[in-house]
């Protein structure tokens, strides 16, 4: 069997580092990969994701006293989506926390697992927990998109269907997660690497016959621009405030005592000076608008641009901006920006930018491969349609 | 046009706190309206809200804005706060029927 490491390079994978893995940066190009993220599925290698195991007799009240998200709301094979923060109520990183029997499991893009698994020791004080990083030892392989709840049923059965948004289940070597930041049906197997190798050489053709990709870290790009959510390479140099980033839902302020709790209290009440928006170009086509760029109302500068790009799927630019917060509101028509020469009219949107195709596709209905259903509500419509004509 | 977007901005303020108070009071939300952001997802990892919940809210767009949503094929107008804000202000700005089924700011 191939290892990872010759999988990626067969297929011309150009590799890069991040949170200390070496992972596939580009395997297919970029308009391709996002193409099938929204219409049919991509393959990923995502072992980039630190897993850090949380065990012990104190390790829930020692994560809930870390993490700001509310970890009395789940249960065995739940997990939630939260912030860890600093002391001044900044983000540090976002991560995932999985009740996993008698473990938490810890995933996170934002910091390599030995890292995490050091980070956290050093806030124990005599508590009984066992910190382990397995991010050496695990790998982990994405599928995104509207119909990867299919092959993952197709991998690992027909309890899959039945799998909500933010739960894990046990599967042949492994752990199934359902959990994804871009607005489509996402599942993350967590595997040993052999497993890993074995789902993205993909020898029996598999995921051709869905039209899927495989794809590289640089599927994000688009992926969290028309669907935004908390990625510190490119949010991070701008704010880590969850209430400037308009991500408080990641936040519990009514249970006991986390990291960051009392300075992000202040702030609340203090009020927030700026806030993210989201924003689209007035006219179709690409700009050449750039992060960092002022935003003016008139003749006042009244934020800056964080985010920004061409959505095919809009046909606009798209992006977010921090605004001043008097301005950061949805829907708001009449700002401007960029350099004077090159001005973009701009208005104020709601997120995410796309209406995600995975909403069109429900799995106890659809299929992308049985020639017997329809495979989307569009489909399903226009036979309805064509049936009352004739 | 700055004046067009300063009254823009009040209406929409003021239609956002009466979704979050009305959801609060409604879905016994522990949060108060400081605390909900304008994107917060109404379901999945935001504000948690179920398919009993939905029809909550169906009732609450009834009873507090006027806003009858029988025939609306696309519920995606639930998709957060901000969505569910944009749906009740285009109603209440345009009675047009062809209005039922946009959802401003998501496409």
């Amino acid at each position: 069997m191939k290892t990872l490491e010759e999988i990626h390079a067969a297929r011309g994978a150009q590799m890069t580092v991040r949170n200390g893995k070496v992972v596939p940066l580009s395997v297919s190009d970029r308009a391709t990969a996002h193409e099938a993220l929204r219409r049919n599925f991509v393959v990923v290698d995502y072992s980039h994701l630190a897993i850090v195991d949380v065990s012990g007799d104190d390790a829930f009240d020692f994560l809930s006293a870390t993490v700001s998200g509310d970890l009395a709301a789940i249960r065995d094979e739940q997990a939630i989506n939260t912030f860890i923060l600093d002391d001044a109520g900044q983000v540090v990183l976002d991560l995932y926390v999985m009740c996993d029997d008698e473990r938490y499991l810890l995933l996170t893009e934002c910091m390599s697992g030995a890292d995490l698994a050091g980070r956290l020791a050093s806030r124990m004080s005599g508590q009984s927990v066992e910190i382990v990083d397995r991010s050496d030892e695990l790998s982990t392989v994405l599928f995104e998109g509207p119909y990867s709840w299919e092959i993952a049923k197709e991998l690992f059965g027909m309890d899959v269907i039945g799998l909500p948004f933010m739960e894990h289940m046990p599967v042949s070597g492994g752990i199934l997660f359902r959990a994804g930041n871009h607005g489509e049906f996402s599942y993350l197997v967590i595997c040993g690497k052999d497993a890993a190798a074995a789902l993205l050489e993909d020898t029996a053709g598999l995921y051709a016959k869905y039209g899927a990709v495989f794809a590289g870290l640089d599927f994000q790009d688009l992926a969290r621009l028309e669907n935004p959510c908390w990625d510190e390479i490119r949010l991070g140099v701008y704010s880590r405030c969850p209430i400037e980033l308009q991500l408080q839902w990641m936040v519990r302020y009514d249970k006991d005592e986390f990291i960051g709790k009392a300075a992000l209290e202040d702030k609340l009440a203090a009020g927030p000076r700026r806030r993210m928006v989201g924003f689209v170009a007035d006219l179709e086509g690409e700009t050449n608008l750039q992060p960092g760029q002022p935003i003016r109302m008139g003749d006042a500068q009244v934020g800056t641009v964080v985010t920004v790009g061409y959505s095919s799927e809009r046909k606009r630019t798209i992006g977010q901006a921090l605004l001043a917060t008097d301005y950061a509101y949805a829907d708001i028509a009449g700002f401007k920006a960029g350099p004077p020469d090159a001005e973009v009219s701009l208005s104020t949107s709601a997120i995410p930018f796309v209406r995600n195709f995975s909403f069109l596709v429900n799995p106890l209905e659809h299929s992308y491969v049985n020639a017997g259903r329809h495979k989307n509500v569009l489909e399903q419509l226009e036979a309805v349609q064509v049936a009352q004509r004739t | 046009m700055i004046e067009k977007a300063v009254q823009d901005i009040e209406r929409r303020k003021e239609a956002l706190i009466r979704v979050k108070t009305g959801l609060i009071d409604r879905l016994n939300l522990y949060q108060n309206a400081d605390q909900i952001d304008d994107d917060t997802p109404l379901f999945g990892s935001g504000l948690r809200l179920d398919s009993v919940d939905a029809t909550e809210v169906i009732v609450m767009l009834d009873e507090v804005f006027g806003i009858s949503v029988a025939g609306v094929v696309d519920a995606s107008y639930m998709r957060n706060v901000n969505s569910l804000v944009s749906f009740i202000l285009s109603h209440t700005e345009s009675s047009t029927p062809a209005s039922n089924n946009s959802e401003p700011g998501v496409h």
